[in-house]
């Protein structure tokens, strides 16, 4: 069975890039291009959220959306994505509960590989219990 | 294969190659992806220029770069983000100067990877 991951990210290129990537990782990746659809299927229960800092114009930024999902979803585990040398907004991310974070720059798939794989060892670990 | 006419503002495959984790289907995958959305943002850009909607230029400036930085490296990236982050105060002619710029390296970078996803794709 595929693993469900929500991708939340204005970019619809970056969205595509994404999605294109995590199947061959064996998701399932939901892209959604703002806040309210994404938080009408947070019910899904993904097994991993990436949310972007910059959303479109006239929408609410990630972090907002990761309080949501920290609110009522604790469990799910979120990797932010930020733009480059964007400091603040990352710090205030790993505050609220992101797991990690990644710069939306040169190495961003290699680097979100690389989580979500850690991610997965740390579930087996861990059995049924959850990522953590 | 590293063969660009200009090195700085030009798609680089070995680039993205290392970008998806040295898996070449991956690549073409990715190539594919790019082909069918690049060229609609460019238009975005090209026709909020048109109209001076910096608002919007902004907006379609921020969409392309997670693109440049993929397939052209940091150079184009850091055009595009440099006009992103300064589009406010910028003179219209600056401005447009700038933009028109970053679209001819979008273009470019492009046209690039369509020539490179016809020599590279896999016969039916």
């Amino acid at each position: 069975m595929k693993k469900l991951a929500f991708l939340v990210d204005d970019d619809p290129g970056y969205r595509q890039y994404v999605k294109t990537f995590l199947s061959g990782l064996g998701y399932e990746l939901l892209a959604f291009e703002d806040g309210t659809q994404f938080m009408e299927k947070l019910h899904m229960n993904p097994d991993v959220i990436i949310l972007d800092h910059q959303l479109g114009k006239d929408q609410e930024d990630g972090l907002e959306l990761l309080r949501m999902v920290k609110r009522e979803h604790p469990q799910i585990p979120v990797i932010y994505l930020s733009g480059q040398h964007d400091i603040a907004p990352v710090v205030q991310a790993l505050k609220l509960g992101s797991i990690e974070y990644i710069e939306k720059n040169s190495g961003a798939l290699v680097k979100l590989k690389a989580v979500i794989e850690e991610l997965e060892s740390k579930k087996k670990k861990k059995g049924l219990g959850g990522w953590f | 294969m590293n063969a660009v006419s200009n090195p700085k503002t030009a798609f680089l495959p070995d680039h993205l190659l290392e970008q998806v984790g040295h898996d070449e289907e991956m690549r073409l995958a990715i190539i594919d992806a790019f082909v069918d959305n690049f060229p609609g943002l460019l238009e975005k850009i090209s026709s909020s220029l048109a109209q001076n909607d910096r608002e919007g230029l902004k907006h379609h400036l921020h969409q392309i770069k997670s693109s440049l930085s993929l397939f052209g490296g940091d150079i184009p990236f850091q055009k595009a983000h440099y006009l992103e982050k300064n589009l406010a105060t910028l003179e219209d002619t600056v401005l447009y100067t700038l933009a028109q710029e970053t679209l001819t390296i979008s273009r470019h970078i492009l046209q690039e990877v369509i020539n490179f996803r016809q020599l590279h794709k896999k016969p039916i």
